[in-house]
């Protein structure tokens, strides 16, 4: 059963570690094919058809499966994600190049590999007997898994010609040498490109042809100096003349970037478009510095690619850029170049096609929905239907002569404009993975109907007798948690906090009246709030009833309830208030966001009012539970694991994150203290101003802005003290109580289920690098789960104001050089006033940079001045729909608008909501249940600390 | 550092392409060191074992007086890793005496104070040196066999083979699928696999020499990598004894083997197999 | 195996029979649980009685003996004083060992009468070949105590 033929795979590491690793071999790896009578092999094992399902193809007559090279995998993954693509065979060289050169293929690889209709097999060619060969002396590694291909794509052959079938394996490869080498042998080859043209109705598939080699074809001028070679760049980063970093496209100015180098605070300047040298957002790059004589500071101007004619407007840019390099020779910052790519970080992009004058033509230009992404040139057939259509696009390469990248069409997502395809593209372009889940997933679900086992009652608390109910906002599906407390005889509290196990969005939830399955976490405390004694363990509960705030609300205040749950909800409220004081008196912050909450016709899910959100105190009853829950929780796991807990902590903002603060409180003549968290909030709580009500709200605002991001991380990683949490004021903190909707909570779920001894541990759970990245692409999820809430809020606020011209009160927020930050509390909007945008008007603006004002005549403009703006949409980039801002009040004569009338406006606001009734909106609760990564955006606000 | 991601999906295969159950190349040396009263060289894989016995004989040093003792012999162990053992290159500080290697002679006692009939040799000691000359994963339980089999060189009487393998509960189900009667986790872990996140259970078993039976008797058992719950050790505990039987298999025909070649030639007309 | 020849090789914890009246367990065995058990490596030689049949096991190294109270041994003087001398032993009984072991022979051991006046440099010399019999361990020191008996 076992051939053990051992011989010796030596790798050099980094120095010269010699490993010596041993490697079987096997003759009892079976083929895969059906028709194959001589492999011994189980059926699941059996992939490929014996029938000549393969799609018909004009080059090859017989029957056939294919055998892909690597760089097939890697351009042309797009294709072979398609259907008609089957019967294929990946060796386990390719498989593993595929690993090793781009872990996003090969997920997607993977991904296809799983998929059983699909027909894809590996075969693991390195460990058979017949098909693994040895590198030759001064064979380069690469040649040898060529070879590699070749042999296994020959043995095929060999193999499945013996049981006189007639099936073919031919070699798919776009490497040319590689073909030559396998017609060589013998052995059928084909281009992708050869082989695509020659399938039946190719015309879809050929748009999605990678188009590596297309750079023969555009000659022309080079727009871009040369790249180093990978050794030049090794050589350069090694002696420190070349510094590798991440480029980071800026967003206002298409001709600017950063990079940040690894272990250096001061990112490197990059601009101009031959110093960015076709670098694009996130990828890997090697930077020279420039000599000092030779360095610029960013523009503060906004500068989009938009003018579409191409030649004229690199040079017009260039001139504004210039214009405005000599005011900001005090602040240079250190500039350089882009001298090499080291890694490209390009993944498939958003947006649509530029509208182009020939439509027969099969080159258009492709403008993403990032403003970071530079636009694409693809080449389409099917410009007509497309050019209405929101699509994505992949780059495949940027050669030297082409102003812009080459890409090649992936698929369409739908209308413009239209509000599902919108919707997909902010959670394509935020990364939020939205597919259904699979059926292996599915599958695990517990079956419905579903009721408690008695293996459950075995293992679990029986609390069911509890009066235990939850409170949560109105029209909230994913209920995980619920609290109770009763007076103990010796006038102690009992308290529960209580969060579902199983998964599924109705399972999850604690159900008014139905029983569930979880986990508690028990509490006695004293009258005062101090805890005396904690307990974890999972239960069996009875939500007696699911509760809004504002029915909660009710019951408190209501004196003449009595029953016990209402007691049970008095005494927790008692008790909550007594936790919060506590905790206001550490130094956690109160702080606030601007949160936009809309009022959506339950008809047509269309948004009918947007309001700012109110909170009541039951709200922060249900807080202060789950925050200690979530400390109480976060201490026990670091107990228990003291290197693999999952933490969350809030690191200190550096002190000069609090300057636009401080500043802007002194312009008010108000003093912050920021040295420590508690001083904050008591400086915050002091500034009141009489004739302006959101004053204090504004600057809690501003404090916001002022903080760093929270973030998970595994306890091994850091030093205890810096678990702290600074915004709660607490030394440790994790994320317990939403495993609904947060991963990190199911994770800590799972370690806090080993601690008490329910669960077992598996060995990934207490593996600290893989934990460590588990948070590292939480923290990400995360932060691209609150942009796509953003993006998700802009639309609909774009989709609110679509038909409406507005007049709203506003606050100013910050003061730029060229515009004014305007905040909407109405709506809890934001947007940008510009000022200086007409240059033929003679209404000017002087900036002062001191105290951060802006004047015009006699009106001078500071933060938190209220001023009265006119908003409607600018529609005319279809991409990017705008809010404009325009300036009612105080009146500038040539620079304000006058106001809006607005009888004639609220008639055509309920027009425009009838006639948008027949498009289908997304509400925003319906896409955030797609958002998986996103949750429930409403909730997660609120509790974001 | 050898990255955890190595293991990965191969058809089932691991990463040296073996399957779950399969043990790696076992080859075996008696009597290699005509000094010593007994001695075996073992490989397992590239984990290459040299155990010498001196003994039975009088009591030297601190052991023989520190033990008072007398009705039962005492075993003495010293395990040690050569300095170039190392299958990542680097260099070994010290050969032994730090804490791993004291560990491991501690263990190595117990098992083999399991299967030696001490109380045939009262008063004295018998010597037991394990030299790990190359390192590639279960390097613990393979000088328990190399132990074993130097002991029946030396002719002390043992009651069984004391039989060490590793069984690593690892988090990949595609390997896991193949035989699931016989509990999880993959046998004979080679370096590669020790480093992945999840744990190495060794055992050393005296194993049934009826190989029908499954079971045998425990007699150390030692756990590294992370915390194991108890539910899942019924598991590999099936598994690792059968591990441990295959590999008794194994070391019983080498005995056998060597018994025929070495002695008494003239007694032995009849080819064993 | 063959039978014919009673040749048969065996390993330790291998189980050679039932043990019952007829079977005994002889040296290089051992019993359990109503089985007898090889212990060693080695040949298996069957001594027929009557109505027994010993089983033993015979190693291919027949060493590993100690001496205990009572064997016989053949020991060489090494060191001399007056209360006693030093020695190592060579055989055990008929079987030479191959590692000495180390005895002394205290002055009242070398003869049961008269022990007062035995003069230890008189009757023994570095190089004398002694027979004697173990008398016991001696706890805390390094050495069989050794009984001479005069040949």
């Amino acid at each position: 059963m076992l051939t053990t033929k051992i011989f010796f795979r030596k790798t050099k590491g980094g120095n010269v570690f010699k490993t010596v690793r041993e490697h079987y071999l096997r003759n009892d790896i079976h083929c895969g094919s059906k028709a194959c009578e001589k492999c011994m092999c189980k059926t699941r094992n059996i992939i490929l058809d014996d029938e000549d399902s393969s799609v018909k193809s004009s080059k090859i007559t017989e029957p056939y499966y294919l055998l892909i090279d690597t760089n097939i995998i890697l351009d042309q993954i797009d294709i072979l994600e398609e259907d008609v693509i089957c019967n294929v065979i990946i060796v386990q060289t390719v498989l593993e190049e595929v690993k090793h050169r781009s872990s996003m293929v090969y997920k997607r690889l993977k991904n296809i590999i799983t998929n059983p209709q699909r027909k894809f097999y590996v075969f693991v060619n390195e460990h058979h007997k017949e098909t693994y060969i040895e590198r030759n002396p001064g064979e380069s590694t690469n040649d040898r898994n060529d070879r590699a291909i070749r042999v296994a794509t020959k043995w095929y052959n060999a193999h499945l010609h013996l049981d006189d079938n007639k099936i073919k394996t031919v070699l798919l490869t776009d490497d040319a040498r590689n073909r030559e080498l396998a017609e060589k042998e013998e052995i059928p080859a084909i281009s992708m490109e050869d082989y695509i043209l020659s399938l039946e109705n190719s015309a879809f598939l050929a748009d999605k042809l990678c188009k590596k080699n297309y750079s023969a074809v555009c000659e022309g001028p080079e727009f871009f100096p040369c790249h180093l070679t990978p050794s030049e760049l090794h050589d350069g980063i090694k002696t420190g003349k070349l510094q590798q970093g991440t480029f980071q496209a800026s967003k206002e100015n298409f001709l600017e970037g950063f990079v940040n180098v690894d272990g250096v605070e001061k990112s490197i300047f990059i601009q101009g478009r031959s110093s960015l040298n076709r670098a694009v957002d996130g990828d890997t790059v090697a930077v020279e510095l420039l000599p000092e004589d030779q360095w610029s500071s960013p523009s503060d101007i906004v500068l989009q690619d938009e003018e579409e004619t191409d030649v004229d407007n690199v040079l017009e840019v260039k001139k504004v850029i210039d214009k405005f390099d000599p005011s900001n020779k005090m602040q240079k910052t250190q500039t350089g170049k882009v001298v090499g790519i080291i890694r490209r970080n390009w993944r498939q992009y958003c947006g649509i096609l530029q509208t182009s004058n020939i439509e027969t033509n099969v080159r258009h230009i492709f403008v993403p929905a990032e403003r970071k992404i530079p636009k694409i040139r693809i080449e389409t057939r099917q410009y007509t239907v497309l050019c209405k259509q929101r699509i994505i696009v992949a780059i495949d390469s940027w050669p030297r002569n082409s102003r812009y990248p080459l890409g090649h069409f992936v698929r369409a997502l739908g209308e413009i404009g239209n509000k599902t395809t919108e919707n997909e593209v902010i959670l394509l372009e935020h990364d939020i993975p939205h597919s259904r889940f699979s059926d292996a997933v599915l599958s695990s679900l517990p079956k419905m109907p579903w009721n408690v086992t008695d293996v459950d009652l075995a293992q679990r608390e029986d609390l069911r007798h509890l009066d235990i109910c939850s409170v949560d906002p109105p029209g909230c599906t994913d209920i995980d948690d619920a609290l109770h407390c009763r007076d103990l005889p010796n006038d102690f509290h009992l308290l529960h906090h209580v969060i579902t196990d199983l998964l599924s969005s109705n399972l999850c939830s604690l159900l008014e009246k139905v029983e569930r399955l979880t986990f508690s976490c028990i509490w006695e405390m004293d009258k005062d709030a101090n805890i005396i004694n904690t307990k974890f363990c999972k239960s069996i509960i009875c939500s007696r009833a699911a509760m809004t705030y504002d029915e909660a609300q009710l019951k408190i205040d209501d004196a003449t309830q009595q029953d016990p749950l209402v007691k049970s909800l008095r005494n927790l409220n008692n008790l909550a208030k007594k936790l919060k004081k506590k905790r206001l008196d550490n130094g956690a912050l109160v702080l606030a966001s601007p949160e936009i909450r809309f009022q959506v016709d339950c008809e047509t899910h269309d948004p009918i009012e947007v309001e700012a959100k109110k909170l009541r105190e039951t709200n922060s009853m249900v807080e202060e539970f789950m925050l200690l829950a979530n400390i109480s929780v976060a201490k026990k796991i670091v107990e228990e694991f003291p290197e693999y807990a999952v933490l969350r902590r809030h690191p200190e903002p550096p002190p000069a994150n609090f300057e636009p603060l401080i500043k802007a409180a002194k312009n008010q003549g108000f003093t912050m203290n920021v040295n420590s968290g508690k001083e904050l909030a008591a400086s915050l709580d002091e500034c009141h101003k009489e004739n302006n009500p959101y004053f204090n709200i504004m600057l809690r605002i501003l404090a916001t802005r002022c903080m760093m991001q929270a973030v998970y991380f595994i306890s091994g990683m850091l030093q205890p003290n810096d678990y702290y949490h600074y915004g709660l004021a607490c030394p440790i903190y994790t994320h317990f109580t939403s495993p609904i909707r947060r991963y990190a909570d199911v994770m800590v779920h799972r370690l806090l289920a080993v601690c008490i001894g329910a669960d077992a541990t598996y060995p990934d759970l207490l593996d600290k690098k893989k934990n460590h990245a588990l948070c590292q692409n939480m923290n990400y999820r995360h932060r691209m789960a609150q942009y796509a809430a953003r993006a998700s809020v802009a639309l609909n606020t774009h989709l609110f104001f679509r038909e409406k011209i507005q007049d709203e009160e506003g606050y100013i927020l910050f003061v730029r050089k060229n515009a004014l930050q305007i905040l909407v509390l109405k709506y809890g909007l934001e947007g940008t006033l510009y000022l200086n945008k007409d240059k033929n008007s003679d209404v000017t603006f002087t900036y002062n940079a001191e105290n951060h004002s802006q004047t015009c005549g006699n009106t001078v403009f500071r933060t938190f001045d209220p001023v009265t703006v006119q908003i409607s949409l600018n529609r005319s980039n279809v991409q990017h729909e705008k809010l404009i801002f325009k300036l009612v009040k105080p009146f500038i004569p040539g620079f304000s608008v006058p106001a809006a009338n607005a009888q004639s406006c609220r008639i055509t606001v309920e027009e425009g909501t009838k006639e948008t009734a027949k498009r289908k909106m997304e509400t925003e609760k319906q896409q955030s249940n797609n958002a998986k990564g996103g949750g429930n955006k409403k909730r997660q606000k609120k509790r974001k600390h | 550092m050898i990255e955890a991601e190595n293991i990965e999906d191969q058809n089932g295969l691991r990463p040296d392409g073996r399957r779950a159950l399969e043990l790696r190349q076992i080859r075996v040396k008696m009597g290699v060191f005509g000094q010593a009263d007994g001695s075996a060289y073992i490989e397992q894989g590239n984990t290459k074992i040299l155990v010498t016995v001196y003994g039975p004989h009088q009591p030297r040093g601190s052991t023989g007086r520190s033990t008072s003792n007398i009705t039962k012999g005492i075993v003495n162990c010293q395990y040690s890793m050569a300095v170039f053992s190392l299958s990542s290159g680097e260099r070994k500080r010290k050969p032994r005496g730090d804490r791993k290697s004291q560990e491991r002679s501690l263990q190595l006692k117990h098992a083999m104070e399991a299967i030696i009939h001490l109380e045939i040799y009262p008063r004295s000691q018998i010597d037991i040196y394990v030299e790990a000359l190359q390192v590639d994963g279960s390097e613990y339980c393979a000088s328990v066999n190399a132990a074993t089999l130097a002991l029946i060189d030396a002719g002390i009487p043992i009651k069984n083979y004391a039989i060490g393998c590793t069984v690593t509960l690892i988090n990949n189900p595609s390997l896991e699928d193949e035989d699931n009667t016989l509990g999880k986790g993959v046998l004979d872990a080679n370096y590669v696999e020790e480093c992945t996140p999840g744990v190495t259970l060794s055992v050393v078993s005296l194993p049934n020499n009826d190989s029908t039976s499954k079971d045998g008797l425990i007699v150390v058992a030692q756990g590294a990598g992370q915390r194991l719950h108890l539910s899942q050790f019924e598991s590999l505990k099936a598994r690792v004894l059968c591990g441990c039987q295959d590999i008794r298999t194994i070391l019983d025909y080498a005995v056998r083997e060597y018994l025929t070649e070495q002695s008494l030639p003239s007694l032995f007309h009849v080819a064993l197999n | 195996m063959s039978k014919d020849k009673d040749i048969i090789v065996c390993v330790p914890g291998q189980r050679l029979c039932v043990s019952d009246k007829f079977n005994i367990a002889g040296p290089g065995t051992y019993e359990q649980q109503g089985y007898i058990y090889s212990k060693l490596a080695g040949v298996i030689k069957l001594i027929q009685k009557e109505n027994t049949r010993t089983i033993e096991v015979h190693g291919i190294t027949e060493q590993s003996i100690v001496p205990a109270p009572g064997d016989i041994v053949t020991a060489m003087v090494t060191i001399v004083n007056q209360r006693f001398c030093k020695c190592s032993i060579k055989c055990i009984g008929d079987i030479v060992l191959t590692r000495p072991y180390r005895g002394i022979l205290r002055k009242e051991d070398v003869r049961a009468i008269d022990k007062d006046n035995i003069q230890m440099y008189k009757s023994f010399r570095p190089g004398d070949i002694i027979l004697a019999r173990v008398v016991s361990f001696i706890l805390s020191e390094k050495c069989y105590v050794i009984i001479h008996i005069k040949v």
